[in-house]
């Protein structure tokens, strides 16, 4: 064609002018190591956070008698994937997270807790206004969680604070509007306010239980996670983009051209296309990986694996009727970028959310309500 | 040296010059696309694991060099054009720079698209792998940006008709 050899051509001439420099290859070596050394600490640091995180609970529970719980896992062929345990919550449930030694569930007017070790719900705590697009997440000494719908006091969009040591709601925070999806982390709670025209991402402070900032971001704010320094705003609905979000100075730092930031560990941002699940470079924005996985639709980085909920098969190539049993999880090794052994089926028609612990993954079924843990058998 | 550095060396033997013409036809400032080249291989260096075997690994590199300038822009003020080439209406290169100024006022997936292909001369295939993205989707940002630029030569190809 044509205009493609005269764009080759004239984009040839143009850079044969250009004189490089002559340059050595061992100061660039040399910047690897070095930035090899940095993302090792760092990945170091994540795990003994995890490693704490995950025995504190333990050391607490001891008294109470938890270690007698049996195991309620099938024994399996080792290294498969098994879905250990089906817990019944309620229809309507909408994001799952873990932290202080519990799941908790949200949707339903309320948040469910449920105990990992012997998978039965041990405290509901009632949230109105969760509704259909209510989500929840961990830290800073709380459970948080969004309250987007109408709620008995005439209030919409409420942020709530749940004490664990409790159960009970800590504090109310009304922020307005139709928000939904919230992440804790550098010092704050972040909460997206997805908009037709320009969103909002809200911070607020934990200590006060105020909001302190707010930033506007491109249309249609969704999931916001937060790592390698940086707070991850994706639009899903906007052809693919991810806001970058500086956490010390609030202000939006970048956009990246990928089409999701789901998770972040081992150096790198995680997020899925519907098709495959993308490994990005957070320093350049790059794409390190196309891992292809067809309907990957989240994922969830437990320290050392990536998961990668897969959503069902639709029996209608227009409209979404599941197919019970073509949802699945699967796992990702970091080191090879490959797929770990076979998926594992879920039953689930409408899997909407998943948060990874130290045993593997808890996936949030809307339809029926049942969060299943799927762990690694043997 | 180990096999991994000694096939890294040739690879930035080679690929270097490339990575740094085409970081400074964007930024147009010889210091900043010597940086960022030099980072993007730091970087590639780094997963040279992952990243040594694919076929697409220069044009990962362009990419990484690119989005570096990008984000490094934030904090640098419009780059300078410290050494453009002086407009000359007889040269084919101004031809060129022109060209070069719409691929950089291109969204930025299809003047990605336009390095990868046009360029790096990777396939279609290849470009849509080092941008995450579906086959289509890369062809798309390809036919989008090739409309674009292809406006931008009609007049001379006009004038080469008619002459």
């Amino acid at each position: 064609m044509r205009v493609d050899e005269e764009i080759r051509s004239r984009l040839e001439r143009s850079l044969e002018i250009v004189e490089a420099p002559s340059t050595r290859v061992e100061p660039v070596v040399r910047r690897a190591r070095s930035l090899r050394r940095r993302h090792r600490a760092a990945a170091l640091m994540v795990a003994a956070v995890g490693i704490v995180a995950l025995v504190v609970p333990l050391v607490l529970l001891w008294p109470l008698g938890r270690d007698e719980v049996a195991d309620v896992g099938p024994a399996t062929e080792p290294g498969r994937l098994v879905v250990a345990a089906r817990v019944p919550i309620a229809p309507g449930i909408t994001d799952v997270a873990t932290g202080f030694g519990s799941v908790w569930v949200t949707g339903n007017n309320g948040v469910t807790r449920v105990d990992p070790g012997s998978d039965t719900v041990i405290a509901h705590i009632p949230v109105p206004g969760t509704g259909d697009y209510s989500g929840i997440a961990v830290g800073e000494g709380s459970v948080w969680v969004t309250a987007p719908e109408l709620r008995p006091d005439g209030s919409r969009g409420n942020l709530v604070r749940i004490d664990p040591d409790t159960n009970e709601v800590a504090a109310t925070i009304h922020i307005g509007g139709p928000i939904q999806y919230l992440a804790v982390g550098s010092g704050s709670v972040w909460v997206t306010l997805p908009d037709a025209g320009t969103s909002t991402v809200f911070r607020v402070d934990p200590g006060s239980d105020r909001v302190i900032g707010s930033i506007p971001v491109a249309e249609a704010s969704g999931p916001v996670v937060i790592g390698e320094g940086s707070v991850w705003v994706t639009h899903p609905w906007v052809g693919g983009i991810v806001t970058e979000i500086d956490p010390t100075t609030g202000q939006v730092v970048d956009t990246l051209d990928v089409a999701s930031v789901q998770a972040v560990g081992d150096g790198s941002l995680w997020g899925s296309t519907g098709e495959s699940v993308l490994r990005i470079d957070p320093d350049s924005g790059s794409v390190l990986a196309t891992i292809p996985i067809p309907r990957a639709q989240t994922v969830a980085f437990d320290g050392s694996t990536v998961w990668v909920l897969v959503s069902p098969r639709s029996s209608d190539p227009e409209l979404f009727y599941p197919i019970a049993g073509t949802a699945g999880v699967v796992r990702i090794d970091p080191a090879t970028d490959r797929v770990l052994g076979e998926p594992v089926a879920l039953e689930d028609l409408q899997p909407i959310a998943m948060a990874a612990d130290d045993r593997g993954v808890w996936v949030a079924d809307y339809y029926d309500g049942i969060l299943s843990r799927v762990e690694v058998g043997g | 040296m180990s096999p991994d550095e000694a096939d890294f060396r040739q690879v930035y033997e080679q690929a270097f010059p490339v990575v740094y013409r085409v970081a400074y036809r964007f930024s147009g400032r010889r210091e900043a696309a010597e940086d960022a080249a030099q980072e993007a291989f730091a970087r590639a260096f780094e997963r040279w694991g992952r990243l040594r075997a694919e076929p697409w690994v220069v044009g990962w590199i362009v990419t990484t060099a690119l989005n570096i300038l990008r984000r490094g822009a934030r904090r640098v003020p419009e780059p300078s054009r410290e050494g453009e080439e002086p407009r000359s209406p007889a040269t084919d290169v101004e031809g060129a720079l022109d060209l070069w100024r719409a691929i950089r006022e291109l969204p930025r997936r299809q003047a990605q698209a336009v390095v990868l292909y046009y360029v790096v001369d990777l396939p279609v295939a290849q470009v849509a792998e080092v941008m995450g993205c579906r086959e289509g989707t890369a062809k798309a940002h390809l036919d989008r940006a090739r409309d674009r630029l292809a406006r931008l030569l009609e007049p001379s190809e006009a004038r080469w008709e008619e002459g």
